[in-house]
C-alpha cells in the first residue's frame, strides 16, 4: 500500500532522513520507534508531503506521492495524526472535527464516523462547543485522532501520540489505538518512542536511528531482539 | 453640550465603520497569510477610482458601481496575489519591499489612466436625519449599514461555512491544513482578494465623501495599520473595534481640539496601547 523507497530529507544542508526505505501494507499495523531526533516525524512528514525529499520516492497504492500537495496526498486517504497534536486551537472541538472531514461528501459516512469518535472518546462529545485550546493534553491527543479518524482514511499515520501524557493518559490512548485497530478496517503507521506500549501491538516495527533504518522486523520477534530490549525496553 | 456630543459620536461611529471595513481586509490577509500587504492602501484607490470610472464616467448607478469595482478589485488581488506574492511569501522583507512598490507602479498606472488632478464623486443620496445636537446625512446612515453588513457577512462565512472555517484553519497552521485536505494555496488567493476587496469597497463607500487622487491610498493604510495593531494583529472582533473608536476619536478630537490633531489622534492612542499591553486591544499574550 504504502512504498518508501530509499527517501532522503534534508534541513537546509542538515540531513535528517537518510535513505531510508519502508513498507506497510493493506491491514498492517506498522510501528516506527526510535529516540529524539532519530527523523521519525521528518519520514511522516516527508510521506504527506509536508516536506519534500531530497532523493528517493514515496508510492501510494501504486501512486506515486512525492511531488504532489499535501492536500492531495490526503484526498487518497492519507491522514495524518501530527506530533503534538496541532489542533485548531481557536476552533471548537466540533469544528475540529469538521475540518478532519473535509475532503467527504457522505453524510451519512461522516455521522456515523462521530459516533464511533464519540463513543470512543465520550468527553469529547461533552465538550464539543468548546475551544480546542482549553482542554487538557491527553483530550487534545483524544481530538487528534478523532480528527485524523474523521477522514475515515486508508492509512492512519499517527506521529508520536502519546508524548508528554501522563503514564495514565499513555494507556487510554493506547486503549483507544488499539480499538481502532480493531474496529475500524484501517492500516496503521505509528511512531512511538515507548517500545514497550507499541511493539505487542505491532504486526511490523522498523526501528530508526539518527534518520536510517537500524532494525525492521516483527513486533514480538522485535521484543525479543538483544539490542531492542537493552535500548528500548530497559530489560 | 451632551447633545453635541452624542452627535458627534454618531458620525464618528458611522466613519469608523468604514475605518474597520478598510483595516478588516488587512487582517485577513494578515491571519491567512502572515503577509504584511502594504500595496492594500492601493486597492482601497483602485475602489474609489473604479466607483468613480463606473459611476461618473460610464454612468452606472451608484449601487451597480460598487459592486463592479469591489468585484474588479478582488480579481485584480487574486491575480496580484498569484503574480506576485506567492513565489515570495515565505520572506517577509521581502514581501514588505515587493508590496511596497507594487503599491507605487499601481499608483502611477492609475495616475496615468485618469490623469493626476482631483476627482470627486458626488453623493449618491441627499437629506440628512436630524438626531440631538445635529444631524447626520442618510447618505453616511446607509453607507454604514452597508459596510456593517459586510462586516457580519465576514463573520458568518468565517464562522458557518466551509471555506471561513478552512481559513481560520490556514491562519493557525498552513501545515496541517494542507495535511486535512485543504488547498492552502487557493484558500490564501482568495483571502487575498477577498482583503483587497474589503479594502476597494470601504473606498467605495466614503468616496462620496473624500475626494479622489491617485495617492490617496496611504493615508487609509497608515490608519488600517494602526487599527489592525491596536486591535491585536489578527483579531477580528479587535479590528471591528477599534475602526469604531478611531472614528469616533477623530471626529471628537476635530471638533473639540482641532481639526489638525484629527489624523494624529489615532497613532497617539496606538502609541498609548502598546506600552501597556503590546499585543493590542484583543491580541493573544503569547
Ligand atoms: N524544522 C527543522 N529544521 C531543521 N532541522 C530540523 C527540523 N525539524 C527537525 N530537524 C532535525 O531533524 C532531525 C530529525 O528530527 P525529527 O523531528 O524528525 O525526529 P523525531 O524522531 O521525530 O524526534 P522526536 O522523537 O523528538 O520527535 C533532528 O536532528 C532535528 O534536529
Ligand atoms: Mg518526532
Amino acid at each position: 500500500m504504502l512504498q518508501v523507497k530509499s527517501v532522503t530529507v534534508h534541513y537546509g544542508k542538515a540531513l535528517a532522513v537518510d535513505s531510508v526505505s519502508l513498507e506497510v501494507d493493506e491491514g498492517e499495523f506498522v510501528a516506527v520507534i526510535g529516540p529524539n531526533g532519530a527523523g521519525k516525524t521528518t519520514l511522516f512528514k516527508t510521506i504527506s508531503s509536508v516536506i519534500r525529499p531530497t532523493s528517493g520516492e514515496i508510492l501510494f497504492e501504486g501512486v506515486r506521492i512525492s511531488d504532489l500537495p499535501p492536500h492531495e496526498v490526503a484526498r487518497l486517504g492519507i491522514a495524518h495524526c501530527p506530533e503534538r497534536r496541532r489542533l485548531g486551537y481557536r476552533m471548537s472541538v466540533m469544528e475540529n472535527l469538521e475540518l478532519g472531514a473535509y475532503l467527504r461528501k457522505d453524510r451519512a459516512g461522516i455521522e456515523e464516523d462521530l459516533k464511533f469518535v464519540f463513543e470512543m472518546f465520550p468527553v469529547l462529545k461533552e465538550r464539543k462547543n468548546q475551544k480546542a485550546g482549553t482542554l487538557s493534553g491527553g483530550e487534545q491527543q483524544m481530538l487528534a485522532i478523532a480528527r485524523a479518524l474523521m477522514a475515515d482514511p486508508k492509512l492512519l499515520m499517527m506521529d508520536e501520540p502519546s508524548v508528554g501524557l501522563a503514564p495514565l493518559m499513555k494507556e487510554r490512548i493506547f486503549e483507544a489505538i488499539e480499538e481502532i485497530k480493531k474496529e475500524r478496517s484501517v492500516t496503521i503507521l505509528i511512531s512511538e518512542q515507548d517500545a514497550s506500549l507499541v511493539l505487542p501491538m505491532s504486526d511490523r516495527a522498523y526501528v530508526m536511528e539518527t534518520g536510517r533504518m537500524k532494525i525492521e522486523g516483527r513486533g514480538r520477534e522485535l521484543m525479543e531482539n538483544d539490542y531492542v530490549k537493552v535500548t528500548y525496553l530497559g530489560l | 453640550m451632551i447633545e453635541t456630543l452624542l452627535s458627534l459620536t454618531v458620525n464618528g461611529v458611522l466613519i469608523g465603520g468604514l475605518y474597520a471595513l478598510a483595516a478588516l481586509g488587512l487582517t485577513i490577509v494578515l491571519g491567512v497569510m502572515r503577509v504584511i500587504n502594504v500595496s492594500h492602501g492601493a486597492f482601497y484607490m483602485l475602489g474609489a477610482y473604479f466607483t468613480f470610472l463606473f459611476s461618473i464616467m460610464l454612468g452606472f448607478n451608484y449601487l451597480t458601481s460598487f459592486i463592479l469595482s469591489a468585484a474588479l478589485v478582488f480579481a485584480i488581488g487574486v491575480v496580484y496575489e498569484r503574480l506576485l506574492i506567492k513565489p515570495i511569501r515565505k520572506e517577509e522583507l521581502n514581501v514588505l519591499i515587493l508590496t511596497f512598490a507594487a503599491a507605487f507602479v499601481i499608483e502611477e498606472i492609475v495616475k496615468f489612466a485618469f490623469g493626476p488632478r482631483y476627482r470627486n464623486i458626488p453623493p449618491y443620496l441627499s437629506g440628512t436625519v436630524n438626531i440631538p445636537g445635529g444631524s447626520v446625512d442618510v447618505q453616511r446612515v446607509l453607507s454604514f449599514a452597508i459596510a456593517i453588513a459586510i462586516v457580519a457577512l465576514l463573520f458568518a462565512v468565517l464562522r458557518f461555512t466551509k471555506i471561513g472555517k478552512a481559513m481560520r484553519m490556514v491562519a493557525e497552521d498552513e501545515e496541517v491544513a494542507g495535511i486535512l485536505g485543504i488547498n492552502v494555496e487557493k484558500v490564501q488567493m482568495f483571502s487575498f482578494g477577498f482583503g483587497a476587496m474589503l479594502a476597494a469597497s470601504a473606498a467605495a463607500l466614503l468616496s462620496p465623501i473624500y475626494l479622489l487622487y491617485p495617492s490617496m491610498g496611504w493615508d487609509p493604510l497608515l490608519k488600517a495599520f494602526a487599527i489592525v495593531i491596536f486591535g491585536g494583529m489578527g483579531s477580528i472582533p479587535g479590528t471591528v473595534l477599534t475602526g469604531i473608536i478611531f472614528g469616533v476619536a477623530e471626529v471628537l478630537t476635530g471638533y473639540y481640539i482641532s481639526p489638525t490633531w484629527k489624523t494624529v489622534v489615532p497613532f497617539i492612542l496606538l502609541i498609548l496601547i502598546i506600552s501597556v499591553k503590546p499585543t493590542g486591544l484583543f491580541g493573544e499574550e503569547e
